[in-house]
């Protein structure tokens, strides 16, 4: 059980740090192209205008660019899909009492409560807090939280679930080295890597 | 001459370092999102704490959550789940210009949060009853194990998600004045609308909240 456990997690930190290789460049990007397009253009005509010599206004020069931001809440969202949207939480919220009320193992429980906390959590996020068809950066923010909080958990988890088996080594080791200086031999123990050292 | 006539068409609202109004409105949700997710870190603090001592002592968190009452908790979700949709119903009729019925959600959303208070309240009343206080104070017998622990992550929790809830009543009930007065409007929504947002932080927290606390056993 615990080498399953200890696998899992292993697998756990791979995930965790390839994910972080895959999505460096991934986040990097949209960083990049994020910020370019809402105050790159703005920024570069600014420095453009210092460089030139005259400050801050030339008579002939046409007006900067409007700087392109994501349009979002202009359109309201339809009643219908905020309706919707509620509907689907409380049949969640049904969903989830009526699982409790089922009797799972601990396991199960924790597993599908997560699930079906986490599906509402996107449907408030993504439609009440508008982060669908709002503006990429805010999914950057909140990614980027989830991810490091995802850093926090497995770390701590990691630590926390393999202390056992370390200080069960070390209480071996210990009886080991106790009957070494005593002189006795324990069982299951042979003389022959001593003896090498020697 | 170009400068000079922006600055006339330009809207009193708009801040002067700020190139136009959509920027302004770009950098307030931005800085919203930041908020939300240190806000998202500091409670995964606790989440963590309550994920470790969950593992450490499990019968103590299946012993605890028996003494909580899951229908007023699943109560509170509906409570809380039905002010959020006040909430975006408040932005979507301010979007919309009918600033009365703006107004009118929002001091629905308000009154919601009172609801979930007084909930919470009378839960909290019956663990006192039981001796169940939070911290060294904790006196009650009935629960096995470790059950000082559970019930001290499950005040530090619920305690600060309800201070939450009453920042964010305060909060609404700030913005619905200014929408009264008309001080936020429909071009001049930002404030109304991170406000929004912090409500559905909560109502989120609590969604997760829930059935970790009183659903898993």
């Amino acid at each position: 059980m615990d080498i399953i456990l200890n696998i899992l997690v292993c697998f756990g930190l791979i995930s965790v740090g390839l994910a972080f290789i895959v999505l460096l460049p991934v986040v990097g990007n949209l960083l990049v192209s994020v910020f370019s397009t809402v105050y790159g253009e703005q920024a570069f005509s600014r420095f453009k205008g210092i460089e030139s010599g005259s400050v801050l206004v030339t008579p002939e020069a046409p007006p900067p660019p409007e700087p392109k931001v994501e349009d979002h809440g202009h359109q309201p969202t339809p009643l219908n899909v905020y309706l919707a949207v509620y509907g689907a939480l409380l049949v969640l919220t049904v969903v989830t009492v009526g699982v409790s009320e089922l009797g799972l193992i601990q396991r199960e429980a924790v597993f599908w409560a997560v699930v079906v906390a986490t599906m509402k959590g996107t449907l408030v996020v993504a439609w009440f807090m508008h982060m669908k068809g709002g503006p990429a950066m805010n999914r950057l923010i909140l990614g980027t939280t989830l991810f490091f909080m995802l850093i926090f958990f497995t770390l701590t988890m990691a630590d926390l679930s393999t202390r056992d088996t370390i200080f069960e080594h070390e209480a071996h080791w210990t009886t080991i080295k106790e009957a070494q200086y005593s002189g006795a031999k324990p069982a299951g123990w042979s003389a022959k890597g001593t003896a090498a050292a020697e | 001459m170009s400068a000079k006539e922006s600055t006339e068409e330009r809207p009193p609202w708009v801040a002067h370092f700020f190139a136009s109004a959509d920027q302004q409105r770009s950098a307030a949700n931005f800085g919203m999102w930041l908020f939300i997710g240190q806000e998202v870190l500091f409670f995964s603090g606790l989440f963590m704490a309550y994920i470790a001592y969950r593992w450490l002592y499990p019968d103590t968190w299946l012993s605890g959550a028996d003494v909580l009452n899951k229908w007023l908790g699943a109560g509170n979700t509906v409570v809380l789940l039905t002010s959020s949709l006040t909430m975006v119903l408040a932005v979507r009729e301010l979007e919309l210009n009918r600033i009365k019925q703006s107004v009118r959600y929002l001091w629905v959303t308000v009154a919601f949060g009172f609801v979930f208070l007084g909930v919470k309240a009378v839960e909290y009343a019956s663990k006192f009853e039981l001796g169940i206080y939070p911290g060294a104070h904790y006196e009650a017998g009935e629960v096995e194990g470790m059950a000082g622990l559970f019930f001290g992550i499950y005040y530090t929790l619920t305690a600060l998600h309800a201070l939450h809830v009453i920042i964010g009543m305060g909060l609404l009930a700030w913005v619905a004045i200014l929408v009264k007065k008309e001080k936020v409007t429909a071009e001049n929504n930002s404030l109304l609308e991170n406000i929004g947002l912090y409500w559905h932080l909560v109502d989120l927290v609590w969604i997760f909240l829930f059935p970790m606390l009183y659903l898993v056993r």
